[in-house]
């Protein structure tokens, strides 16, 4: 039984109950949550140390147990969260997650910085706990029975028998509460040998005045066992209420046999006949156990069989008073996390296993429609252009299986908020929209790091004190946004602050100091903004420990361009500044659209190609270095690929320089001159050797139906380059 | 043939340690993550044992019992209820509704296996 | 679950078959029930009963006991094992049929 397997779903699982706790409390501590938050608080709580006792994580059950009693006061309203609590109980969720950790990374032993944290949480707990919350350990065993009485000297009082003696009889309801008696019988002959059993069938009417749902049957048996008097009670512990239960241990007093016949029948003796017959007791005994004692003995007779009997026999037990209580909250009104979609937990290296599979398919059928049409062979052609779409259908199935929500990204930056500011001195909140836009998981994951520190940025340098915020007629509240949305083919994240905005002056002057411009150069508000992602460059005149910690937002840059992405930059002084990134909705296969220069093809990616138009004749023949067009009536500026990526030239091939293709990227369009346009193509994106990865404006290649490589072009950089040259 | 044992609880990290026992120990093992998914799993397939969680979204354990206690291909179906030791006020509704089995969590998974033998053997 | 009910010499033969258990007790019973009360022996063939309860053994019992002159015939090893496990090896026929379901 290798219950490891399931350490990874644990561990998976119980971070998102620990974020989904966090969640919680910070929507109570914000006046948001209602008695379903606290429920699902409590839940998450409750269901990470269930799960983790199964493993045996016994210092996460533990700790984790007082805060579930905590939670479980506030469900019962004995207790309310209030700012301290939650602060409490927040770290006290910061402390499971390190104990997780620990799990994961296999750590065993005592760390006294965590035994420290934990110790001093527990006694902060301890406060808004009842009385007895000792965590249950793990294995013990939650009833045990009384041990057995020690068994008597096998003296004329006490039976020969070193077998058990079990009696059962059974209410007429145990069947329909599910249980059935043979199997307890069958239970019990797993800790023995049924040595002798008697179905006792008085009970059992004619078929006439059968009720076919309830029980009339009673067993006596005799068991030979080594197991314990609890092991053999602990049989009967899901009947215990819809049974009577005799246990008497192996050479019980004759009179322990006499009383429980007593208890169990007006005619003991008839019964008595039982226990002969399943061969717990021989004639005689039963004989000497119904002859009433003499008249000296009856003093005794209590004293000796009060500690046989008394532990042993369990009286049927009444429940105590059930209100029928209305339906739990649960059904009252749709569970908040209802949302949680119904999910299957997949290995991520399968999925990528499958996506590139799929990737191979595009190629292969890409390839079987190429061939087909060289063959013009119409009918193929017919079926490979059906392949072929339901190719892109799988396709984007595959791709939408990585996709997520960035709403939990998005969502962990409640609780830096909530830090940061309270480490500033400042009141912040934070506004969320778009937390349902899905894309890439891999995207997802890595946008987590440079968007944490534009939100700490625009904290820290963006949102002003609040008396300064008050001066400027502004609400003392400063307030952060993390907008998502979909655009143009990829996803838009807008980081905004409603803070100070850049200082445009700041930047220039500390530009110039650091070589980064000349002084007399005349820049836009946009290019002065962009010199912020310039390596090492930081404005702020003091570093504070929230934002200036040595990674520079050319770090950021860096990233999101990692990600075939970009960063702008939107900004009013005084008013507040946005943040704008632009990422692809996935890393791994693109719509494109294949071009050629001379014998290379190249991929465009269709989202950024607007439309394809003849270079004018006039131009193909002018000065090369004249780069931009009138296209009606706007200036368009333009280059060569051929020069933009330095192809040699004439390397074969006609070179025409007939195409323009007019590409557009984050609101910028340019022309791209190459010779031919080979049309749309669906393509898989496969990383770039080393060789290539120097190239400025190659983004990633890709094998075309015919086996040749194409380059994919990098749009935004060419896009970029063609600008700078055209206003140089 | 294997005995068939539906498992529901929202933590699936506890369902597949208990579907691991189970399965290791030749029971057949359906799995579903709260309530609603349990009482869809109730199909007419065959359920010789349901061991459920009392706490969870959507439909709660007890709610899941008094609904399956409707169904009359299921009424008489045995319930393990997997619950914890402060749920006192739970476990007297639970048993109203009929669920008269009730495991304490945490537990290991032997433990559990004991106590399913004690109602049915695979 | 279901019931084929033969008369051939003058003797009833009652076959039982799938599962004898909580909940079909209720129908089985009232089958036997309807069963003519002619006074011809009954014979309870539970050669293809795949499953059996406490609530089925019930019936199984009680027939024996309210129907005229009735008695086992073939038994499934499920069968076999319940009225072993019950001590009630005495109401088996004597040699195992091979029609049981093994």
């Amino acid at each position: 039984m290798d219950i490891d397997q399931a350490i990874p779903t644990f561990l998976l699982e119980a971070r998102e109950l620990l974020e989904q706790m966090e969640d919680g409390l910070l929507q109570i501590e914000n006046g948001a949550g209602d008695g379903e938050t606290v429920n699902a608080i409590f839940r998450a709580a409750h269901t990470i140390k269930g799960s983790a006792g199964i493993f045996g994580f016994d210092e996460v059950v533990g700790f984790t147990h007082t805060v579930e009693n905590v939670l479980d006061r506030v469900r019962s309203n004995e207790l309310t969260i209030d700012r301290p609590l939650a602060e409490l109980l927040l770290a006290s969720g910061d402390h499971i997650g390190t104990l997780l950790q620990r799990v994961a990374d296999k750590v065993h032993g005592h760390d006294p910085v965590v035994n420290a944290i934990g110790h001093d949480l527990l006694g902060q707990l301890a406060r808004f706990t009842t009385a007895s919350t000792l965590p249950v350990p793990v294995a013990a065993t939650a009833n045990v029975a009384p041990a057995a009485p020690p068994a008597m000297e096998s003296g004329s009082d006490s039976a020969v028998t070193g077998n058990w003696h079990i009696s059962l009889r059974f209410s007429r309801e145990v069947l329909q509460h599910g249980m059935d008696p043979l199997s307890f019988i069958r239970y019990l002959g797993s800790l023995g040998d049924i040595e002798g059993i008697v179905t006792l069938q008085d009970a059992l009417p004619a078929l006439g005045e059968l009720d076919p749902e309830a029980c009339y049957l009673g067993f006596e048996i005799s068991l030979k066992s080594e197991a314990s008097h609890a092991d053999i009670d602990g049989a009967f512990d899901f009947v215990r209420d819809d049974a009577t239960i005799h246990i008497l241990p192996p050479h019980s007093p004759l009179q322990a046999y006499a009383d429980m016949l007593a208890a169990l029948s007006p005619e003991p003796a008839a019964l008595g006949e039982t226990l002969l017959r399943c061969g717990t007791l021989e004639a005689a005994e039963l004989e000497q156990a119904l002859t009433p004692a003499p008249v000296e003995m009856t003093a005794l007779v209590p004293v000796i069989a009060a500690p046989a009997a008394q532990p042993c026999v369990q009286p049927e037990t009444t429940l105590s008073v059930i209100a029928e209580t209305s339906t739990p909250a649960a059904t009252g009104k749709p569970a908040r996390d209802s949302g949680r979609a119904k999910t299957l937990r997949v290995d991520a290296d399968k999925l990528d296993k499958l996506i590139n599979l799929v990737g191979e398919l595009v190629i292969a059928g890409a390839s079987a429609n190429m061939i087909a049409g060289q063959l013009k062979a119409r009918r193929m052609l017919e079926a490979t252009a059906t392949m072929a779409r339901l190719i892109e259908e799988v396709r984007d199935s595959t791709l939408n299986l990585r996709m997520v929500q960035i709403g939990e990204t998005f969502n962990r930056f409640q609780r830096v908020v909530r830090d940061v500011a309270r480490d500033l001195g400042k009141d912040i909140r934070l506004v969320i929209n778009g937390a349902e836009t899905e894309l890439d998981k891999t995207m997802v994951e890595k946008i987590g790091d440079p968007l944490m520190h534009l939100v700490r940025n625009a904290m820290d340098h963006g949102i002003e004190a609040a008396e300064v915020r008050v001066a400027r007629g502004k609400p003392a509240q400063g307030t952060i946004r993390l907008d998502a949305r979909h655009d143009s083919g990829g996803v838009l994240i807008e980081v905004s602050d409603d803070g100070n905005g850049l200082n445009r002056e700041r930047i220039l002057k500390k530009a110039i100091e650091k070589g980064l411009v000349g002084p007399q150069q005349n820049l836009s508000d946009e290019d002065v903004y962009k010199l912020i992602f310039a390596p090492g460059f930081s404005t702020a005149e003091q570093l504070s420990n929230i934002s200036g910690r040595g990674v520079g937002m050319d770090v950021v840059k860096k990233n999101i361009e990692a990600l075939h992405g970009s960063i702008e930059i939107d900004s009013v002084e005084g008013q507040g500044s946005t943040m704008r990134i632009r990422l692809p909705l996935t890393l791994a296969i693109i719509d494109g659209f294949l071009v050629g220069v001379g014998d290379a093809s190249f991929v465009i990616p269709l989202d950024q190609v607007i439309e394809c138009i003849k270079l004018p004749a006039v131009e193909q023949r002018t000065d090369p270095r004249r780069d931009y067009i009138n296209q009606r009536g706007q200036i368009l500026p333009y280059t060569r690929l051929r020069d933009a990526l330095d192809l040699p030239a004439g390397t074969g091939g006609r070179h025409t320089d007939r195409n323009l293709v007019v590409v557009q990227y984050g609101g910028k369009r340019a022309g791209l001159v190459v010779d031919s346009l080979h049309g749309e193509i669906q393509t898989v994106i496969k990383p770039l050797g080393r060789v290539f990865s120097r190239v400025q404006g190659i983004s990633g290649s890709t094998i075309l139906g015919s086996g040749a490589v194409a380059l994919i072009l990098d749009i935004p950089r060419l896009l970029q380059q063609v600008i700078d040259r055209a206003a140089a | 043939m294997a005995k068939t044992i539906l498992v529901v609880d929202d933590s699936a990290s506890l369902r597949q340690v208990v579907s691991i026992a189970l399965k290791g120990a030749g029971y057949d093992v359906v799995e579903a993550s709260d309530g609603k998914d349990a009482l869809g799993k109730l199909d007419g397939r065959k359920v010789h044992l349901v061991i459920s969680d009392v706490n969870m979204p959507n439909m709660d354990g007890i709610t899941f019992v008094k609904e399956m206690k409707k169904l009359p291909s299921y009424k008489f179906t045995p319930v393990v209820m997997l619950t914890t030791e402060n749920q006192e006020a739970k476990k007297a509704e639970g048993q109203a509704a009929g669920a008269k089995a009730w495991m304490v969590k945490p537990f290991a998974p032997a433990q559990m296996l004991n106590a399913v033998s004690k109602l049915i053997l695979p | 679950m279901s019931l084929d009910i033969a008369r051939d010499d003058g003797q009833v033969r009652v076959r039982f078959s799938d599962e004898l258990n909580i909940y079909t007790a209720a129908a089985i019973r009232e089958a036997l029930l309807a069963l003519p009360a002619d006074g011809s022996p009954c014979r309870l063939d539970l050669g293809d009963v795949i499953e059996i309860d406490c609530a089925g053994l019930q019936v199984v019992l009680a027939a024996l006991r309210s129907l005229p002159a009735s008695t086992l015939e073939a038994c499934s090893a499920p069968v076999r094992d319940c009225f072993a496990l019950c001590g009630l090896d005495a109401l088996l026929p004597a040699a195992p049929t091979s029609s049981g379901a093994q």
